[in-house]
């Protein structure tokens, strides 16, 4: 015989309730994988936690600037084994160099939009073409962002996709160390006379030794700086930069669903550094110093034809000799480009 | 499944397939422990412990740790492959010694009350590095002995780069910087590999030298 109870629904509910009120959630240091026969849970590997020099701690600082502003820390970082410093201001708002070591706050002021196209070129056949847009991670397409602008002017593949609404905004941070530098300069001298007239001489620059030695920046878009090129160097219009630089990270900030296109960062978007050094670097600059006298013209005087010859002949010369000063500006060249490295 | 769902409203019946539902969300909502997790299941609740596992710590050349003491303990690491030394006992230790121990004093930091943890390398007569010829020190600068740059003996100004030398064909690498926050020694890990080391002397100053160091594997 079949016997039945009932049920109130009040005693069925307080049942849901404490099996609810029992469910795991997951919390700091666990990730919990949820199966049909349970949640497994896991320590999360302590590598997760390793912190490294360079790493950035990003928060939104809502007294920063006017209107708050995205700052990071970094985990300190060192260059020979020397401290590296960013520009912050102290307590009544000057502007001062602090170590990593004092935990600063980088402001980030300026970010780029990877999404929309880096602007128009004029292609060889005088048509415009359309830059696409620069992209970003293939796994922020998995966090709902906004495709990037292809070439055709439309946003990518799939533009109307609903669950991809978020913008998404970029900053680098660059770590600089200063260096000497050099420049050619081209001199004619007499032209008119019988001399040479095509020198090449290098002046040297030690100003940005003033600077910091080694210093992080932010910027919306990092342009790795631009030694010269060999022809610059032979022509003598070489001009060397005054530092070496080296990107550390860059910080992508994802805006909630829905954000407009040319939204900024503020204190709901979300921070994904991406790393690009993990360890201390080494620095050294080649210093290389032409230590040679540019060489002295080639002159041949003969007093034929009470002088006229000399002319001549100086005239004919004269390539030669230009030459010659080009040559000699490109081997004994100064260089002061320096490496970074582990 | 939040369990939302499985609500139920007055007078409405249980049936079977409610209860099977609900007998489905409580079997996946047990707890199973997984790697490197224990759960002790007790009259008053399951206490869920997150064990550290001896392999989740990455014990990496040249690790510097600092107790409360200032007594720094340096993990194994080598220059071109000869190990250094404290008080003349290898940081592996030896035969007859344990692993060695570094004692930093607050009286050996800068003014700024910042200092290092430096291997000082005697270099020999061709720029090498000789067994027992590197020593772990407490230091306030590992580029020269009282701050001055270019220190005398360094092989140039620093802002060339590299790392200068010292007289007497010597060079200090740093492992830690030492920062006093609190009235307490902090070190900050500098290189987490052993290294390899080169000198660019100088053909004028046959004892002055730029050292070089990379990272390599032991």
């Amino acid at each position: 015989m079949l016997s039945f109870f009932t049920i109130p629904a009040g005693a069925w509910n307080k049942l849901v309730d404490l099996v609810r009120r029992n469910r795991a959630l997951q919390g700091p240091g666990v990730r919990l994988h949820r199966t049909p026969d349970g949640v497994v849970i896991f320590a999360r590997p302590q590598d997760d936690a390793f912190e490294h020099p360079w790493q950035l701690a990003p928060v939104w600082n809502p007294a920063a600037g006017d209107q708050g502003a995205w700052t990071t820390t970094f985990r300190p970082g060192f260059v020979n084994g020397r401290d590296v410093t960013i520009a912050t201001k102290d307590d009544k708002g000057d502007t001062i160099n602090a170590t990593l070591l004092d935990d600063p706050a980088l402001e980030l002021l300026s970010f780029r939009n990877p999404i929309t196209s880096a602007g128009t070129v004029a292609s060889a056949d005088g048509e415009l073409v359309f830059l696409a847009g620069e992209g970003y991670p293939a796994v922020f397409e998995k966090l709902g962002v906004v495709p990037a602008e292809s070439e055709s002017g439309d946003t990518a593949d799939t533009p109307a996709d609903p669950t991809r609404s978020r913008q998404i905004r970029a900053v680098d941070l660059v770590l600089d160390t200063p260096r000497a530098s050099s420049s050619q300069r081209v001199d004619l001298l007499d032209p008119f006379a019988d001399q040479q007239t095509f020198t090449i001489s290098t002046t040297f620059d030690l100003s940005g030794l003033r600077r910091p030695r080694h210093s992080i920046f932010a910027t919306g878009r990092w342009l790795p700086p631009q030694p010269p090129t060999a022809l610059e160097r032979l022509l003598g219009t070489a001009h060397d930069p005054d530092s070496d630089q080296v990107r550390l990270a860059t910080l992508w900030l994802i805006s909630p669903p829905g954000a407009a296109a040319d939204a900024e960062p503020d204190g709901t978007w979300t921070p994904y550094p991406q790393h690009f050094v993990w360890w201390n670097l080494h620095h050294a600059s080649k210093a290389r110093i032409p230590l040679t006298q540019p060489p002295a013209p080639i002159q041949l005087r003969t007093g034929l034809a009470a002088g006229v010859a000399d002319v001549l002949i100086a005239s004919l010369l004269e390539p030669i000799n230009d030459s010659a000063a080009q040559i000699d500006a490109y081997l004994h060249a100064a260089d002061f480009t320096g490496e970074h490295w582990t | 499944m939040t369990g939302l769902d499985l609500k139920a409203r007055r007078g409405q019946p249980v049936t079977a397939a409610l209860w099977e539902r609900f007998r489905t969300w409580v079997r996946s909502e047990r707890l199973v422990a997984g790697p490197g997790i224990k759960i002790k299941e007790t009259a008053d609740g399951r206490i869920i412990t997150a064990a550290r596992s001896a392999g989740s710590v990455w014990a990496h050349d040249f690790k510097v740790t600092l107790n409360a003491a200032g007594l720094a303990v340096i993990a194994p690491g080598t220059f071109n492959l000869v190990e250094p030394q404290i008080d003349g006992v290898p940081l592996s230790g030896d035969d007859d010694n344990p692993p060695p121990t570094l004692q930093c004093s607050l009286d050996q930091l800068d003014d700024d009350g910042r200092g290092y943890i430096a291997a000082e390398i005697q270099c020999n007569a061709t720029w090498g590095i000789d067994q027992d010829a590197i020593e772990i020190k407490q230091v306030a600068y590992f580029d020269s002995e009282t701050g001055e740059d270019p220190p005398p003996g360094s092989g140039g100004p620093t802002s060339i780069g590299g790392i200068p030398g010292l007289k007497g064909r010597r060079v200090r690498y740093p492992l830690a910087r030492l920062v006093l926050r609190n009235g307490s020694m902090q070190a900050v890990q500098i290189p987490y590999f052993s290294l390899a080391h080169r000198v660019s002397s100088l053909a004028a100053a046959p004892d002055a030298a730029r050292h070089f160091f990379w990272s390599a594997a032991t």
